[in-house]
């Protein structure tokens, strides 16, 4: 058995000293990385859990409220943007805007112009399969593209209407669907069952935060079972300028 | 040591620090927005657009209006002729529209005045009720209830900012059931709530309304009180089997006048049968004298009304009438005999303990979880990555790529 040295006791109790402070530190660093990088419980509409960035826009905003913000402070002229509603089957839109009281009549297949962060109200009918019904969806267009120029009527933005969106609309639900650009390196494949691909999101999610983080958002449109009080329900029609045909 | 405890625990402090953001260490990811109302203000307290202010958002979250709206010198954006700016946000239905489901075949007809118009609406049907309002209904023919006459009363709540675009879009579904009316013959109450859950109480994806029925609680609990914790409350039907329209009696006397056989007759008759049909009038207001959910503002209750308005109501405390009694009239007279009543003193010999005036008095208000929003950001850094086309492989727009320089040729 060997006696140690005072100095080396003295040199061994520093040793065991300091491991234990940086045992301390260590502890400490990694509380506080683990701290930085916990993700936070579900939170209301408006949060971002995977960014912690506030989303003021989602499916409850008041209709126009964001397209409306989107030009707040654009001295340029509000553009016009290329829009065409596609069902399935060939149906009746009605667009009906400042300089079309009255409502513009055009078919499913026609583009027609509206401007960009305006809200617009459309009428579906003669659906094919639904004899009698309409719809009266809103479309506002919170962006736009860019197409080449004189091109721009080949490149509308299409917003489809479903079936299955016309019968939750029918019952009273409200249906509310954004529009976003994909980019070109998205390679994320959808199943190409219809004109535009579609993902359905839980009523807890923000519709709005959900299109942004997979691309540009274009417009948002919603759909319910409300009809108008008469032709001259002023609030229930609602629109700005149109363009039809699409000349630029 | 001593030393190298000193530099640790700096460390330390640091890495917590920079971790936390310097903002909390707890709760890093958590905000907690005022109530919808404030937000939708245009700035922080302020309850209306402010001057210099374009386009401002009114505090029920839409734009003053469309072109034209701008006052002088506010400096609204020159825009090209033809070419009008946005309407803008859409302006708030200011009637909800309510959809009577059933029973099929039910007649419905509603108070104006001091009349009901009859047979005004025949379930299902629907009409716009302008909001914020309690209408008296007539309900009667139901199918399998002969002789059944019930006189509910419903409410359309004012628009919220969480419900305006449901209520832009959709109508508000009522059904009265025949559990409803079983109840109702048998002298009970019942209340139906037709409210919009909030997201997290949706159980399907696509926004729904949902019902709260008295009847179908637990005893004590408000309908009202419990759909308002859920989400947010649109219309409520309240049902009883009060008979408003007995002769000679009840709410609705009308303008009667005494025909040939002695009986009341109502002046007015409305009849929708006899295709006349007259917009409901509403029997109460919500949010009299205040905001619209009845929360008097600050400047009415005082009396004192709004800036630059005149004040439209008396202010409380202050004499309107020369009688000590509050009724309006001459000054009051002694009758009977002649005065000789010289003194009429009244001692109060009531022992009162009522502590002395509270000198300073403390309110502490404590909102929990308080309010807590995102920091305003300070610095932001863009990067923006262009790709790099060859002479050829592009198409300029007609403007040449300069906002503003229309009329350049086009380019390639």
């Amino acid at each position: 058995m060997q006696r140690l040295h005072k100095t080396d006791r003295h040199l061994n109790r520093r040793a065991t000293n300091r491991t234990a402070y940086f045992a301390v530190f260590a502890a400490g660093m990694f509380v506080s990385v683990i701290g930085s990088t916990t993700a936070v419980a579900e939170t209301p509409l408006g949060l971002n859990t995977a960014t912690p960035s506030h989303m003021p826009f989602s499916q409850t905003t008041p209709p126009g409220v964001y397209g409306h913000m989107q030009n707040s402070g654009n001295s340029a002229p509000i553009p016009l943007q290329a829009v065409k509603i596609v069902t399935a089957g060939e149906a009746k839109v009605t667009v009906f805007g400042s300089t079309q009281p009255a409502g513009l009549n055009l078919s499913t297949n026609e583009t027609f112009a509206v401007q960009v962060g305006a809200v617009y109200r459309l009428k579906l009918s003669d659906i094919p399969g639904r004899p009698g019904v309409e719809v009266y969806p809103t479309i506002e267009l919170v962006d736009r593209l860019h197409p080449p120029a004189g091109k721009a009527a080949e490149f509308p933005i299409l917003i489809e209407i479903t079936d299955e969106e016309i019968n939750a609309a029918l019952t009273d639900r409200l249906v509310t669907k954004v529009v976003y650009l994909r980019p070109r390196n998205d390679t994320s494949g959808f199943a190409r069952t219809t004109v535009l691909p579609t993902a359905q999101i839980n009523s807890d999610q923000n519709v709005v935060e959900a299109a942004i983080q997979r691309g540009r958002p274009i417009a948002v449109v919603r759909l319910g079972g409300r009809t108008p009080s008469g032709p001259a329900d002023a609030q229930f029609f609602v629109g700005a300028a149109l363009e039809y045909p699409v000349q630029r | 040591m001593r030393f190298y405890f000193l530099t640790l625990g700096t460390l330390l402090v640091v890495c917590l620090g920079c971790a936390a953001d310097g903002q909390q260490l707890v709760k890093r990811n958590e905000f907690v927005a005022p109530p919808a109302a404030q937000l939708a203000a245009p700035g922080p307290m302020v309850g209306g657009p402010g001057p210099g202010v374009l386009n401002a958002i009114t505090p029920a979250g839409y734009s003053p209006g469309g072109p034209g709206m701008g006052a002088p010198g506010m400096g609204m954006p020159m825009m090209p002729p033809g070419m009008m700016p946005p309407m803008g946000p859409v302006a708030p239905p200011a009637k909800s529209q309510v959809r009577f489901l059933g029973p099929e075949g039910m007649v419905i007809g509603w108070q104006i005045g001091p009349a009901f118009a009859e047979s005004q609406l025949v379930a299902p049907g629907r009409y716009n009720f302008a909001q914020g309002a309690t209408y008296r209904l007539k309900v009667n023919s139901v199918p399998g209830r002969d002789g059944l006459e019930i006189y509910p009363t419903l409410t359309v709540y004012p628009e919220h900012p969480t419900t305006a675009s449901f209520l832009a879009h959709n109508s508000v579904p009522l059904r009265i059931t025949d559990e409803d009316l079983d109840q109702v013959e048998t002298n009970n109450h019942v209340t139906k709530v037709v409210y919009l859950p909030d997201p997290r109480y949706q159980e399907l994806a696509i926004a729904g309304v949902e019902e709260l029925i008295s009847t179908e609680l637990d005893p004590g609990l408000d309908p009202v009180a419990e759909a308002d914790r859920r989400g947010t409350i649109m219309a409520v039907l309240r049902i009883g089997n009060l008979d408003l329209e007995m002769p000679g009696e009840g709410v609705v006397q009308g303008l009667g006048m005494v025909g040939e056989d002695g009986e009341i007759q109502q002046v007015a008759h409305v009849d929708g049968d006899a295709g006349q049909f007259v917009p409901p009038v509403a029997i109460g207001h919500i949010g009299v004298g205040g905001g619209p959910h009845g929360v008097p503002s600050a400047p009415l209750v005082a009396g004192g009304g709004r800036p630059g308005m005149p004040v439209n109501m008396p202010m409380y405390g202050m004499p309107f009438t020369g009688t000590p009694i509050g009724l309006p009239g001459p000054t009051h007279l002694p009758f009977g005999r002649p005065a000789g009543l010289r003194s009429h003193t009244t001692r109060n010999l009531t022992n009162v303990d009522m502590g002395g005036p509270v000198r300073d008095f403390v309110l502490d208000v404590n909102q929990k979880p308080g309010i807590r929003m995102p920091h305003p950001v300070s610095h932001v850094e863009y990067t923006e990555s262009h790709p790099i086309y060859r002479d050829g492989e592009v198409a300029y727009p007609a403007n040449g790529g300069y906002p503003g320089n229309f009329g350049a040729p086009a380019r390639r």
